[in-house]
């Protein structure tokens, strides 16, 4: 097992070198100069002009090589230095510090609340298969995964804030701020794991030993929570798992419609300033964090399902 | 209980049905969408501006005085040539990748899925973006930088089916008769792969179409004033008081089409193969 | 099965240290914000709290970050500049109570001796050369904007400025935010920015560096009365127009900035908010490519513009927002002509310009050509201002309407930049604070001193090296609107509208007054509350 997890982890960086790299070199050939997108970011069009360009340049030292400032870069990130973030002027590592509790509380209120609203949907669509209550669960899920969360958000802004004036529009003020990112954050996932629950239960309730079960004439309620739950749960997991990346992703776009002060703010915020350094803590982070939730996933899977390898097949 | 069984097999496939309808009418809508628009969608009209859904403008007219229903109509043409095009590209490129990598092994193999891996590091729509913010906006790097992502879902399907099908015995004795590795490819193994790839892609291109609006929406996808679906509802957000109808009417048009091929692609795996369930879908 | 319950724990262990992670963290945080912009509304009855919506986002309090500066001098009021640019863009007075140029490089700044910093110290010379270094050294646009190159002590109020080359314009300079006065106990023993120790009427009271939340109540030992009710400011970073509309109305702000044009329409009837529209220093202008064949034909320049329909654009496409141009400028600047011409909209104009400078649709399939081949325009804009986007579509369709072929591009800002550097564009619609250093020659400097179109005219450079090198005012002014003359009957560069923008207000709000030299917005000391 010890050996496994420092053999992932080993992949693990080798995945995140490879990110990074490809984040690098994706921001130099963005099109655009990077000390004229730091100073417009610093002080708008009126800034940008030669003598402020030449200034930023031996600044941050842009004129070198590209691949010498990457290098410069990897060997400094292996020491766990992220460097300082050319607008902000402030250590990355304190910009994303700061950040990142937000990002994890939203991403945690989404998955919470998808989990608590998806399991009992799924068995109950299960339960009830082919009749009402599965086809208007299904229509559900269905529905809810194919409208843009974006849109559902803007709509929720005027409905609830506006109209309502149930919740706030934006910004992190209190625990009720939390609520309308929380809930459209939550869409796509609710969907795939309603879903997965649904036919996970099925394939349960198909197999041989409930049958034996109901044999014995052990109760109904019984045969739901000590067999099939215990054998529908293990593959809900993986879909956790990889629905809290999608959260992750989701979270860039949920959080700026909603001001909410998260790391998706701060990347695209670093995107249109070509803030390097930012840029790559970002991205670096979020893939870190992806990586250890699949990692965590496998392992929890792992332990349920004793018959499955490590680093098997998926699928 | 004993009847839950049998229905499991034998139920009628509704949500294929209607799948199977309301994608055809999008795919005829996109098809004849110079016919349907009564409007040119790009044409401005300023006397015209804000005009709430009637019966001359059935969606209403936006902040240019453009009519909505044509630029819905038309842009259901950008949205679906997007989406196809992608879901071509990565499954052609995945499936093969994923076919070589499963059956070879060994070097090729390791290579390919490390790449997989490190894409999938990522979280589609954040790589999306980077992609397109270094290759600047518009359709075309759209479309490149979605496949760069996309693929890899096919390549998985097709190398774990790859994989499992290389020692079977109609595969052992094609080789066993001399074809080569790009014929037992094509001849055994892709059929094999054909089924799970459709299903898959039918759900694809609606999980694409929601993508490119998220990217146009944040202004890195189509521009304006193509009648793109995102860019109509983020030219649309500003005016959400004044003229709900600019941003409320695309919404739908995705949402409607993201159901139809959901629908589809549901519909298809319960009659193609039961045993692939949920699997593929965890976007 | 020992494995199996080997990994349980160790998984149980790394999912309990980081929920601890985030526990612990989230801790941390949010008493940061204690007292918050909930509590402080209500925490008693006498606080009048203005609460201002500020459309960027804010991550420091540092002065040597321009948002953060233009925060606190303009927004907050915690600190004040050495001058003031008035809503006239004259330029009065404030920290410093007079100045003179000394030779060619050096400048003298008498100080007011009766200012004092929020901490008590009183504001001298020291401290000033102590904040402009800082400034200098922190800020990567200070030095380029202003030339300053040092600063010396000469007496305990008395500074003196040596610039980097020879400028009448630093008094002008002096009213910019990156130039605010800070005392030297802003910065911790480790040298970092923590807190901002201006002199303004209002003093930091908490900083909230996640999500940017800025609150200040009244600093008691103000240098001069003020008259206002409020006691206490709260400044909150919305940076979407949409959210910080919605925001005013649902009472959560009192006072946003740049709020969405449709607004001007939507609220005006409503009952608690009061909307109202400034125009702004800024212009919306477009930029020929002058290095291309087309357009060294001044006639096509014209009528390109000939074929715009400003009035239209500015009432129909931006909804009101923003001013039909007199000229180059806003004709409210004292150094604007406004005796030019603009070349209003007339189409048959704009086509007979085109048909003499060759282009007619002689194979007639709708479209304008010349020597067989058709006339194709790529205009290019950027993201930031709705308002580009918006006008650049305008013209596409007016250009239609002649029978111009056009493709658009929006960029992000600094790669249009990059475009119109390599030549790879028509008409590129660009938006830029003509009053940013609120001097005669500032705006034309900018624009057609140092660009990179490949506009050049001798007679306008010598004019507005005049404009810089005199220090009389009603010189400077004239030097100026010659120039504008010339640069306006030569069309490089036009502007097809000024830019406004949309302020929303709680009814509550009274003494709100607009001023078109800050460099974002003013929210002056006199703004009270009813």
């Amino acid at each position: 097992m010890i050996k496994y997890i420092v053999k992932r982890m080993a992949t693990v960086l080798v995945v995140l070198w490879m990110v990074a790299t490809l984040t690098y070199f994706t921001v130099h050939v963005t099109p655009g100069d990077t000390a004229t997108a730091i100073l417009y970011s610093v002080g708008g069009e009126s800034a940008v002009n030669s003598d402020n360009l030449e200034r930023v340049r031996s600044k941050y030292d842009l004129d070198r090589p590209v691949y010498e400032q990457y290098f410069e870069w990897v060997i400094n990130a292996f020491k766990g230095k992220l460097g300082t973030s050319y607008k902000y002027n402030k250590p990355v590592a304190y910009m994303l510090k700061l950040r990142v509790p937000n990002t994890i509380r939203l991403g945690l209120a989404a998955v919470v609340l998808s989990i608590v609203i998806s399991i009992p949907f799924g068995i109950v669509s299960a339960l009830h298969h082919n009749r009402f209550l599965d086809h208007a669960g299904r229509l559900f899920t269905l529905l809810i995964s194919s409208f843009p969360s974006f849109w559902v958000a803007v709509i929720l802004i005027i409905i609830c804030a506006l109209k309502l004036k149930l919740l706030p529009v934006g910004g992190m003020q209190g625990p009720q701020s939390l609520i309308l990112p929380a809930v459209t954050l939550s869409m796509g996932m609710t969907a795939a794991t309603t879903r997965m629950m649904r036919s996970s239960m099925l394939d349960v309730m198909g197999q041989d030993y409930i049958w034996v079960c109901r044999a014995k004439g052990l109760k109904w309620n019984k045969i739901i929570t000590r067999h099939m739950l215990k054998n529908a749960l293990p593959p809900i997991i993986t879909v956790i798992g990889l629905q809290i990346g999608h959260v992750l992703g989701g979270a860039v776009i949920i959080e700026n419609i909603f001001s909410w002060p998260g790391v998706g703010g701060l990347l695209i915020d670093a995107i249109n300033a070509k803030d390097t350094p930012m840029i790559e803590g970002c991205v670096l982070l979020i893939a870190f964090g992806y990586a250890m939730i699949h990692l965590i996933v496998d392992m929890i899977y792992a332990c349920l399902d004793p018959k499955l390898k490590y680093g098997g097949e998926d699928a | 209980m004993r009847r839950q069984r049998k229905k499991i097999v034998n139920r009628k496939n509704y949500i294929l049905y209607i799948g199977i309808v309301l994608s055809a009418v999008i795919v005829l809508v996109t098809i004849f969408a110079p016919f349907l628009a009564p409007c040119d969608p790009t044409k401005m009209e300023l006397s015209q501006k804000f005009i709430a859904p009637c019966r001359e403008f059935i969606f209403g007219t936006d902040h240019l005085g453009r009519d909505i229903f044509s630029r819905v109509i038309e842009g259901s043409r950008v949205s679906l040539s997007v989406a196809a095009t992608v879901v071509f590209f990565s499954a052609a490129l995945g499936v093969s990748l994923g076919m070589i990598s499963g059956y070879m092994g060994g070097t090729a193999d390791m290579l390919i899925m490390r790449v997989v891996d490190v894409l999938l590091a990522f979280p589609t729509i954040i790589f999306a973006l980077a992609l397109s913010t270094m290759m600047g906006t518009g359709q075309t790097n759209l479309i490149v930088a979605i496949t760069c992502i996309q693929w890899t879902r096919y390549a998985r399907i097709a190398r774990g089916e790859a994989l499992m099908l290389k020692h079977a015995e109609y595969v052992e004795a094609a080789r066993s008769i001399g074809n080569s590795t790009v014929q037992i490819l094509g001849k055994y193994i892709f059929p094999n792969v054909i089924s799970k790839i459709i299903i898959l892609a039918s759900l694809d291109i609606g999980t694409i179409i929601l993508y490119c609006a998220s990217l146009s929406f944040l202004g890195l996808g189509a521009q304006p004033p193509s009648p793109d679906w995102g860019v109509m509802i983020s030219e649309g957000k500003d005016y959400m008081q004044y003229a709900p109808w600019m941003a409320l009417f695309p919404g739908l048009a995705i949402a409607f089409c993201a159901l139809a091929f959901n629908m589809l692609g549901d519909g298809l795996r319960d009659l193609l193969d039961p045993r692939l369930k949920e699997v593929v879908r965890t976007d | 099965m020992k494995k199996r319950m080997i990994s349980i724990l160790i998984t149980a262990a790394i999912c309990a240290s980081i929920l601890a992670a985030c526990g612990s963290e989230t801790k941390e945080t949010t008493s940061g914000v204690e007292g918050g912009p909930e509590t402080g509304v209500e925490n008693s009855a006498d606080e009048k709290v203005l609460r201002i919506a500020f459309p960027d986002v804010l991550t420091t309090v540092d002065v040597a970050n321009v948002t953060s500066a233009t925060m606190l001098k303009e927004v907050a009021g915690v600190c004040e500049t050495l001058v003031h640019a008035d809503e006239d863009f004259t330029l009065q007075p404030n920290l410093a109570t007079e100045w003179a140029m000394t030779g060619d490089n050096t400048w003298e700044f008498k100080l007011r001796d009766d200012v004092t910093f929020h901490d008590g110290t009183h504001m001298d010379a020291e401290a000033v050369k102590w904040s402009m270094e800082w400034e200098l050294k922190n800020n990567s646009a200070f030095a380029g904007s202003t030339f300053i190159e040092s600063v010396e002590v000469i007496d305990d109020l008395t500074v003196q400025f040596t610039t980097s080359r020879k400028t009448t314009d630093l008094p002008a300079a002096l009213s910019y935010v990156g130039t605010v006065v800070v005392a030297p106990s802003s910065v911790d023993d480790s040298g970092n920015f923590v807190k901002a120790v201006g002199t303004g009427y209002f003093k930091q009271d908490a900083f909230d560096e996640v999500s940017g939340t800025f609150e200040c109540s009244v600093y008691d030992g103000y240098w001069q009365p003020v008259e206002t009710n409020v006691t206490r400011r709260i400044v909150r970073c919305i940076t979407d127009a949409g959210a910080r509309s919605l925001a005013v109305q649902n009472g959560e702000i009192d006072i946003a900035s740049d709020v969405p044009f449709s607004d001007l329409e939507t609220l005006a009837g409503s009952e608690n908010v009061q909307v109202s529209k400034f125009n702004t220093a800024r212009t919306y202008f477009y930029e020929y490519n002058m290095k291309k064949d087309i357009f060294q034909d001044e006639r096509v320049r014209k009528a390109l513009i000939y074929a715009i329909n400003k009035e239209e654009i500015v009432n129909d496409v931006l909804l009101g927002v923003g001013g039909v141009p007199k000229g180059i400028l806003m004709d409210d600047m004292p150094w604007a002509n406004i005796d030019v011409d603009t070349y209003d909209y007339d189409s048959d104009k704009a086509q007979s310009l085109l048909e003499e400078a060759g282009y007619t649709d002689s194979d007639k399939d709708g479209y304008l050509d010349k020597d067989g081949e058709k006339l194709t325009l790529k205009l290019i804009t950027f993201t930031k201002r709705p308002g580009c986007q918006l006008i650049l579509q305008a013209t596409q369709g007016y250009y239609a309407n002649i029978g111009i072929d056009t493709s658009v591009e929006i960029l992000e800002w600094s790669a249009m930049n990059e475009l119109i550097q390599n030549g790879d564009f028509d008409m590129a619609l660009n938006s830029a604070a003509s009053a940013y250093i609120p001097t005669p020659a500032y705006y034309m400097d900018t624009y057609y001193g140092d660009n990179d179109i490949g506009y050049v005219n001798e007679s306008v450079n010598v004019l507005l090296d005049e404009c810089r090198a005199t220090t009389v005012m009603e010189e400077k002014y004239q030097y100026s609107k010659e120039a504008q003359a010339l640069a306006q009957e030569d069309a490089a560069i036009f502007t097809p509208a000024l830019y406004g923008a949309v302020f929303a207000l709680s009814k509550d709000v009274e003494n709100f007054r607009y001023n078109a030299a800050a460099h974002d917005f003013i929210v002056p000391y006199e703004t009270s509350l009813k």
